[in-house]
């Protein structure tokens, strides 16, 4: 296993150069530069070349991509053209925001969709069968940004429970921190109860129907025994591709949730850079994300056989 | 169901310090403060170097000029007890006054005056309105004024030589996007880069956190002007301890945290929420008009659009008054002229312009020959607007008999097509201007040296250059006039309106005062 991985973290090398070569040249194909938006509608043309130049965009795109790479390999992301920040300390400090929220609402939706994924397989074409996939289509037919709104209206506006901008680091004062997930928490977990219940049914409904699940109800196991000894480990591989998918995806950024909210994550971050066209924060950050990507996908795969003892590694 | 409601009662216990009862918490905190909602973060805290609207708003807050724009946008002094001018509007001679405080607590002399103006005119500070200063412009171009010399002859006077007689010296001097702010030397670090603002204003850097907030703190030993507050100009004086510039994108959430009580100030509300909010009662909603100038650009180099008459016939396909009324939910009127409405220049016959008339497109558009050509206008999704402006407009026109498309871009795609002059039409708004000389010299002169101009005309280029050497009121009237006659005739830009904002306020709060710049200016507020 162990080899397994070292390899498969070898493969993340051509991955994310790959990622680091159409990034650089697809965002500089986009007309538009931080040179031309910092001026501004006043722009004079000697600012803005000089401006170019101060930022070095006036230098050949092949010796950019280089001075650029050859930083990223000391570790250096550069700093950020539109604020002056340094790229990597802020986008890790965004990514905490992001991931706080995300890792939250996985685990409040993992809490309320895998038994009810597991039940509305067991009891499948019941009423609650029925309710549970309802309530499911809806959860994946609404948009989380439309949730989030609807949530900050009801406990936010009216009911003035909760804040509905801004954001308090846990780290800091847990309590407000708190406070301040809740809705945007809220808001995700929607949408990721429902893919999670959705593969948590089917995969179960399959599961279900196996021999072995048979013989188990032969020896005379109870449900309770058949369901969460014997259904569950089989059936709830495939949801942890699932979960590592939507995972590798939100960690990315969600960006619009972020907006709604107000919360200074990773996606905002990403959002924001590319309209300003901040090259360098919008490199590093996708660099980021597909480095999450990479490493969610090997966790899943080294976890997988967990679960699955047929998978071997 | 004893321990059932015993569980009850420890669940609520835990969970109370989560809902502590609503805006009410955290009363006692809130009295200070004064929370303004802030479209995007600001870009940096050095002014007019990388900036944005918000970043001017903020700093404007914390940094200092000599003269600065009072409402009715004329200048007036700042930090300076009086300017003389010389007859000859060369010599322009600035007082400082008494008592001037930088943040650190250092006085300010004419030699802080002048170490912060050659560091701002340094090419290497890459302050964007160098230009107007050094005789900047492009090629053969000469725009702004050349500064001969900056003089201190002694701790309290500061004399600025112009190469040759200016009148918008201090009309540049009280510039809202570069102010020509007085620092101290403790602002920057020994390579020369920028470190932190230590200016003059009312309110000194607090905390700035990133993608979240800025917070301004009171400066205590800040020395007020004794003449009341008009503008950027006047008396400021901080009446709460700290100021919060919060970043909220979203126009929707920055809505419902004005409701909610989150924010205490949203600048621009959303149109559309305007009678929702007015209905609701439980805030102040005052309206004012705006110097901003929002325009359909037209490319007079197109093959097409070359013809004054193709122009003259899409602007008569243009009903201004209906797109007006839609993009403000009829709260203004159109403005067709460079010169704001509801400014000292704006007189009746600013008022004019080609009026809605398709028939007389058609028979323009037969006596060109056109055969519908495709003509497209550039637009974003950014700015709600711009967009709504070209939906209309496009439609107007395919009712006139013009073949046009909507092509919509981000806004950085946008802006740089109207930077290199690759559009046909371009659904755009100017920022404001104090003064229409600045919105003539930026739409008037050559396009091959400067390709955002949008103008070329000898003698607009002539009567604008006039203008700015003449501070007589009656003269520049006339050369405005002039002016926009000679716009009327050549139609290379369609102006549409200049708009108007609400401003949307708790009622808790005291004194804000809206002008026409539309950036919000919270010396002199106070929260109860």
């Amino acid at each position: 296993m162990l080899r397994y991985a070292a390899l498969r973290l070898l493969a993340t090398i051509p991955t994310l150069f790959l990622v680091a070569v159409i990034v650089f040249g697809l965002i500089r194909l986009v007309p538009g530069d931080p040179a031309s938006i910092m001026i501004g509608d006043s722009a004079d043309p000697d600012m803005i070349e000089q401006v170019r130049k101060s930022l070095g965009l006036d230098k050949p795109v092949l010796v950019q991509f280089f001075v650029w790479l050859g930083n990223l390999l000391e570790g250096d992301f550069g700093r950020s053209i539109t604020t002056g920040e340094d790229i990597l300390p802020a986008m890790l400090t965004r990514l905490r925001v992001t991931a706080g929220v995300v890792l939250a609402s996985i685990v409040v939706a993992l809490l309320f969709a895998l038994p009810a994924g597991i039940y509305a397989a067991w009891r499948q074409n019941s009423r609650v069968d029925f309710a549970i996939v309802t309530g499911v289509i809806v959860a994946l037919s609404v948009p989380s940004f439309w949730v989030g709104i609807l949530l900050m209206l009801v406990f936010g506006v009216n009911l003035h429970w909760l804040p509905v901008v801004g954001y308090v680091s846990i780290g800091d004062d847990f309590i407000n921190g708190v406070r301040y997930l809740i809705l945007p928490v809220a808001a995700l977990v929607m949408v990721e109860m429902g893919t999670v219940a959705r593969m948590t049914r089917s995969s179960t409904i399959e599961v279900l129907r196996l021999d072995y699940i048979t013989h188990a109800r032969a020896k005379g196991a109870p449900e309770s025994r058949v369901l969460w000894k014997h259904a569950f480990p089989n059936a709830f591989a495939p949801t942890l591709t699932v979960i590592g998918l939507l995972l590798g995806h939100m960690l990315g950024g969600v960006a619009v949730i972020e907006t709604v909210f107000t919360l200074p994550g990773l996606g905002r971050f990403l959002v924001d850079a590319i309209s300003s066209r901040d090259y360098p924060v919008i490199q590093g950050c996708l660099l980021l994300v597909a480095l999450i990507r990479v490493m969610v996908n090997l966790l899943v795969d080294l976890l997988y056989p967990l679960f699955d003892p047929r998978v071997r590694l | 169901m004893r321990s059932a409601l015993a569980g009850a009662t420890v669940l609520l216990a835990l969970l109370s310090p989560l809902f502590p009862g609503g805006p009410a918490a955290g009363q006692e905190a809130a009295k200070k403060e004064i929370v303004v909602q802030i479209r995007s973060d600001i870009r940096s805290t050095e002014p007019g170097v990388n900036r944005d609207a918000e970043t001017d708003t903020v700093m404007h807050h914390i940094v200092e000029s000599l003269v600065a724009f009072k409402e009715d946008l004329d200048v007036a002094p700042l930090l300076a007890a009086k300017v003389d001018v010389s007859p000859d509007q060369r010599v322009y001679t600035f007082t400082l006054r008494d008592g001037l405080l930088f943040h650190n607590g250092q006085p300010v002399t004419s030699a802080d005056v002048k170490w912060s103006w050659d560091r701002w005119l340094d090419p290497k500070t890459n302050w964007i309105c160098r230009g107007s200063f050094t005789g900047g412009g492009s090629g053969d171009e000469e725009r702004g004024v050349k500064l001969a010399s900056i003089a201190t002859p002694d701790a309290k006077t500061i004399v600025f030589t112009l190469d040759k007689p200016s009148a918008i010296f201090l009309t540049l001097m009280a510039s809202v996007q570069c102010p020509t702010a007085i620092v101290h030397k403790d602002s920057v670090n020994p390579d020369g880069s920028w470190k932190t603002p230590i200016g003059t204003g009312p309110f000194k850097l607090g905390e700035w956190k990133r993608g979240e907030y800025v917070m301004l703190e009171k400066f205590d030993k800040y020395v007020a002007r004794s003449d009341a507050q008009d503008g950027y100009a006047g008396k400021r004086e901080a009446k709460v301890d700290r100021v919060k510039f919060m970043v909220i994108a979203d126009p929707n959430a920055a809505r419902n945290a004005l409701v909610s009580g989150d924010i205490d100030i949203l600048p621009t509300v959303p149109p559309a929420s305007i009678e929702g909010l007015r209905l609701r009662g439980t805030l102040q909603l005052p309206e004012h008009e705006l110097v901003g100038w929002t325009a359909m650009l037209i490319q007079t180099n197109d093959p097409l659009l070359k013809d004054p008459r193709m122009r003259q016939a899409i602007a008569y396909a243009i009903d201004r008054t209906q797109i007006a009324q839609t993009a403000t939910h009829g709260r203004s009127k159109p403005n067709g002229s460079a010169v704001p409405a509801h400014t000292k220049y704006h007189t009746p016959l600013h008022d004019e312009w080609l009026p809605y008339d398709p028939a007389k497109t058609k028979a323009l558009l037969a006596e060109i020959g056109y055969k519908g050509e495709l003509i497209k206008i550039q637009t974003n999704r950014r700015y709600a607007n711009m967009f709504d402006n070209a939906v209309v407009i496009q439609s107007m026109l395919h009712a006139a008999g013009i073949n046009a498309q909507l092509q919509v871009l981000d806004w950085a795609t946008q802006l740089s097509n109207y930077q290199n002059g690759k559009f046909q039409l371009s659904a755009f708004a100017y920022s404001a201007r104090p003064d229409p000389y600045l919105t003539y010299d930026g739409i008037i002169g050559k396009k091959a040296a400067r390709k955002t101009v949008q103008w070329e005309n000898d003698e607009a280029e002539k009567l604008t250059q006039q203008v700015g050497m003449t501070t007589v009121q009656a003269e520049r009237q006339k050369l405005f006039d002039d002016l926009h006659r000679l716009m009327m005739k050549d139609v290379p830009i369609i102006g549409l309106y200049n708009g108007n904002t609400v401003t949307g306020l708790s009622q808790k709060i005291k004194g804000y005062r809206p002008w026409g710049m539309n950036m919000p200016i919270l010396w002199g507020v106070t929260k109860d």
